[in-house]
């Protein structure tokens, strides 16, 4: 990779997490829009979006957020409550941002709808704020806006420069804001002559000093002269220009002070007047028209309120590591695990029998699995940003569909392997708009009629349940028609007509391909993807999908999730004298057949009939091709798994334990074992092979369904 | 490795002994050298392919080099080694019924495999060289493995699912 694209890896990464970040925001705000601090959290946010987006060269992405910026900024810095339209604004301009985004990096020509009429929106409210209230700033905002449009095109040094100066007016009219008494105001114009590198000043040097004493300090680089990196002299200053605005407790002189050994050419100070509350707008108007009359040519480079936010809330401490690096120091401490186990479990080791050697392996062990804890700890985000997300998709589905909901989170303190949340959210987006688009009553009369609120209410969830994490989302809408998605379902020949199913069975019938949802719940069109979408992207995460529903009450699909995706919890079975591992969730029950109820019907193999439900017996000797002799199934024990094709009993000589295992491929050369999906090393160091239930299928393939 | 070019470079290979022939590995594939150890069975492999080992805390697969080589297989004793190879980029496991040294050899003396006389495939020979009374054939550990079935196998099983 070069520096470049390593660069824009970095950008590319960033930005998308300030555009989540915004999308959560937004959303907040929406809901609170008289929060300064978050209206502040959100500007900021497009503030370094702006600034690296142009730095890229994705000047698309870059003028809208400029627009949206000053949008941001006008109610910041006014603190005038925004109207209800407008909000509305601002999440469709949140939205654009986020396509925009992905167009300029996939280097998509063509520019969605929404571009220009969203920023056509904004540049029409700008105009509107921007005159109505002050009229002697009049003049320059149409000027603001005329630069504006064309700053991305080709920006002459005119233009660019009232850009600039608007920046610093910005800055200006942000210090005066936040100004307290003992503190003065300064703008401070440096020109430093192209030798004052050999002179030993650079713009940084001052920066310093004066940040020593400053309590907030913000500088604008005039970038224009600048020569090409083939012109570029280290030696000479080519930055013509630097305005810097600063609040600080110096008096005049003192701010001299710093610069007296520069000619006087190259630097001027201007004290700018507190603000007097009471004549606020006054002030402000006469600052900047002060302003207005020096012609400067900055350009914005600091990142301005990072100064002012820092003290508010102090952010957690955290740093950033490649998840490879982590999966990497996982895997180290399972070995570590198991050489400590082997130390723990010596005969030799033991047979010392000296109490200061116990007693450090048993500290040893502690500290091992604290490590291991610990270290597991690492891949565990809290659920909530995927939650936050989950409210932008009720709001947007709400909207769509017209129906008022009310979202109800719980437990987003739940935490989740980071993989997994990665894969989550698309799962969780169809889940959550289908419970509205087809589990809510399509009308808040239907839901009236039937002694509800008319308000729907949408319910998702996270927490713990034995070893496991479930994530449920529940409407309290109509609830499934059991009898409906079973003739649809025989109709459509996934079930046959005689054939006995549970509840649960029939809600899981929805979740077939080609089951479309939208034909047997309502009269809704489907998205394309079905239900099965989900279900396989869950099962990929070794995951599963329940789904209950009372008619008329509502419907809860939950989502079980391992707790993380390197560790399962197995079942470890011995038969042929190999060890396997099939794995917890997936088992119903394991027992000792009675004679009875196990047939044998000839060329098909065995069945056990198990309370009325006829259950293939799967030999693993017999899938394996292992040389083992034949034990009677009354003899052995039976494991009864859930799969994709039903349920199966899967043969084992002994139950040998239940055990949390790390799973490791097999390298890529074995891992076309389809019945096999890895392998675990137990604690005595010898390797366990962990069966993919959902591949097992009775010899001589007899459909169970 | 051409060995028709005229350069005197010395390159090292790591030796080791089926049976009465010498064999030849380029050293910088080898990761390490471990004394034999519990093999799991793993059902539905080929032959050759004895299963896999829990080499601190991975999980790597081991070939009977002698299995492969189409000779006869035989109990291990004290000096049965594994020897572990990086094959692109995935370490598998050879077992070789005695290591013997890392030799440098000049690579003007390696020449091109007979096409005769030999227990086992020239496919696997890259080259054959003369190190005293001994001849050294130097195997092409991609091309055992590329003529293997493994690598078909590899291929059926991507294009139907991706490694979870």
């Amino acid at each position: 990779m070069t520096k470049q694209e390593e660069l824009k890896a970095i950008f590319i990464e960033e930005a998308g997490e300030i555009v989540e970040k915004l999308d959560v925001d937004i959303i907040r705000f929406e809901e609170n829009s008289n929060d300064l601090e978050l209206l502040n959290e959100i500007f900021r946010g497009v503030h370094t979006l702006k600034g690296n987006s142009n730095a890229f060269g994705f000047t698309r992405l870059g003028e809208f957020v400029h627009h949206f910026e000053d949008l941001l900024d006008y109610y910041r810095s006014t603190k005038e409550s925004i109207e209800e339209n407008n909000l509305e604004l601002f999440v469709e301009s949140v939205d654009v941002v986020r396509e925009v985004m992905r167009c300029e990096l996939d280097s998509i020509e063509i520019l969605p709808k929404s571009y220009a009429e969203c920023l056509e929106k904004i540049k029409i409210l700008l105009d509107i704020k921007k005159n109505r209230p002050k009229p002697v700033i009049e003049q320059k905002s149409e000027e603001t806006l005329k630069d504006l449009a064309f700053e991305f095109a080709l920006d002459t040094l005119d233009e660019q420069e009232d850009e600039q100066r608007d920046e610093v007016e910005k800055s200006i009219k942000f210090h005066q804001s936040i100004q307290t008494d003992g503190l003065n105001l300064y703008k401070i114009d440096l020109t430093l002559d192209s030798d004052s590198y050999k002179r030993g000043f650079d713009y940084f040097v001052f920066l310093k000093i004066l940040g020593e004493r400053t309590t907030h300090l913000e500088s604008f680089f005039d970038m224009q002269n600048i020569q090409t990196l083939d012109e570029f002299k280290s030696d000479e200053n080519s930055i013509t220009k630097v305005t810097i605005v600063i609040l600080t407790p110096f008096v005049y002189t003192e701010v001299e002070e710093v610069f007296e050994f520069l000619f006087d050419h190259e630097y001027s100070i201007a004290l700018i007047a507190p603000l007097v509350v009471e004549q606020k707008t006054q002030a402000e108007v006469k600052s900047i028209s002060s302003l207005s009359k020096t012609s400067e040519t900055v350009e914005s480079t600091a990142s301005k309120t990072s100064t002012t936010s820092s003290n508010a809330n102090m952010p957690k401490s955290t740093i950033r590591i490649d998840t490879f690096k982590v999966d990497e120091l996982f895997d180290s401490v399972g070995e570590l695990v198991i050489a400590q186990n082997f130390i723990a479990q010596s005969e030799k080791i033991r047979s010392i029998e000296d109490e200061s050697i116990n007693r450090t392996i048993e500290t040893l062990s502690k500290i091992t699995k604290k490590i291991q804890d610990r270290v597991m700890s690492l891949r565990m985000v809290a659920i909530k940003d995927t939650f936050e997300k989950m409210k932008r998709v009720v709001r947007d589905t709400s909207k769509k569909t017209g129906k008022e909901i009310h979202l109800i989170i719980q437990g987003e303190e739940t935490e989740i392997d980071k993989t997994m949340i990665d894969n989550l959210s698309d799962p969780l987006i169809h889940i959550i708009r289908n419970a509205i688009d087809h589990g809510l009553e399509s009308c808040g009369d239907e839901r009236v009629s039937a002694g509800k609120d008319a308000e729907g209410v949408i319910t998702l969830k996270a927490f713990h349940k034995s070893g496991n994490i479930v994530i449920s989302v529940s409407d309290d809408g109509r609830g499934i028609n059991k009898d409906r998605v079973l003739k649809k379902a025989i109709e459509r020949g996934v079930v046959s007509e005689n054939e006995n199913l549970t509840d649960s069975q029939i809600f899981a019938l929805i979740m077939q391909p080609g089951f479309s949802t939208a034909e047997v719940i309502s009269d809704l069109s489907g998205r394309g993807v079905g239900l099965d979408v989900v279900k396989t992207s869950i099962e990929k995460l070794r995951g599963k999908i329940e789904i209950d529903s009372k008619e008329g009450q509502g419907t809860t699909f939950s989502i079980i999730l391992p707790l993380t995706l390197a560790i399962i919890d197995g079942m470890l079975v011995q038969t042929a004298d190999e060890t396997y591992i099939i794995p917890t969730l997936s088992v119903v029950e394991s027992f000792r057949p009675q004679r009875e109820i196990v047939h044998i019907f000839k060329g098909k193999g065995e069945f056990v009939n198990l309370r009325g439900e006829c259950i293939p017996i799967i030999r693993l000797s017999d899938v394996f091709d292992l040389n083992a002799k034949k034990i009677e199934a009354w003899d052995a024990i039976l494991v009864c798994v859930e799969t994709e094709a039903g349920r199966i009993a899967i043969l084992v000589d002994e139950l040998l334990g239940r055990q949390q295992v790390v799973i490791k491929t097999l390298g890529k050369s074995l891992s076309k074992l389809k019945e096999i999906s890895g392998g675990a090393i137990l604690g005595n160091g010898d390797i366990a092979l962990i069966l993919n239930v959902d591949e097992l299928r009775p010899l001589g393939e007899i459909s169970h369904v | 490795m051409k060995p028709n070019l005229p350069q005197s470079k010395k390159e090292r290979y790591l030796t080791f002994f089926l049976g009465d022939e010498q064999y030849g590995i380029e050293i910088e594939r080898i990761k390490e050298i471990i004394a034999m150890m519990k093999i799991t069975g793993v059902p539905k492999i080929p032959k050759f392919m004895r299963g896999v080992i829990n080499l601190r805390g991975s999980i790597i697969p081991v070939v009977d080099t002698r299995l492969r080589f189409a000779m006869e297989s035989r109990e291990a004793d004290m000096h049965t080694a594994i020897i572990i190879v990086e094959v692109e980029k995935v370490n598998i496991g050879f077992i070789v019924d005695r290591v013997e040294e890392v030799a440098s050899i000049d690579k003007a003396s390696l020449s091109e495999p007979p096409k005769f006389g030999s227990y086992i495939d020239t496919d696997f020979i890259s080259a054959v060289a003369q190190m005293g009374e001994n001849v050294v054939m130097i195997l092409d550990v991609i091309k055992l493995f590329e003529a293997d079935e493994i690598i078909d196998l590899e291929q059926i099983q991507n294009s139907n699912t991706s490694d979870a």
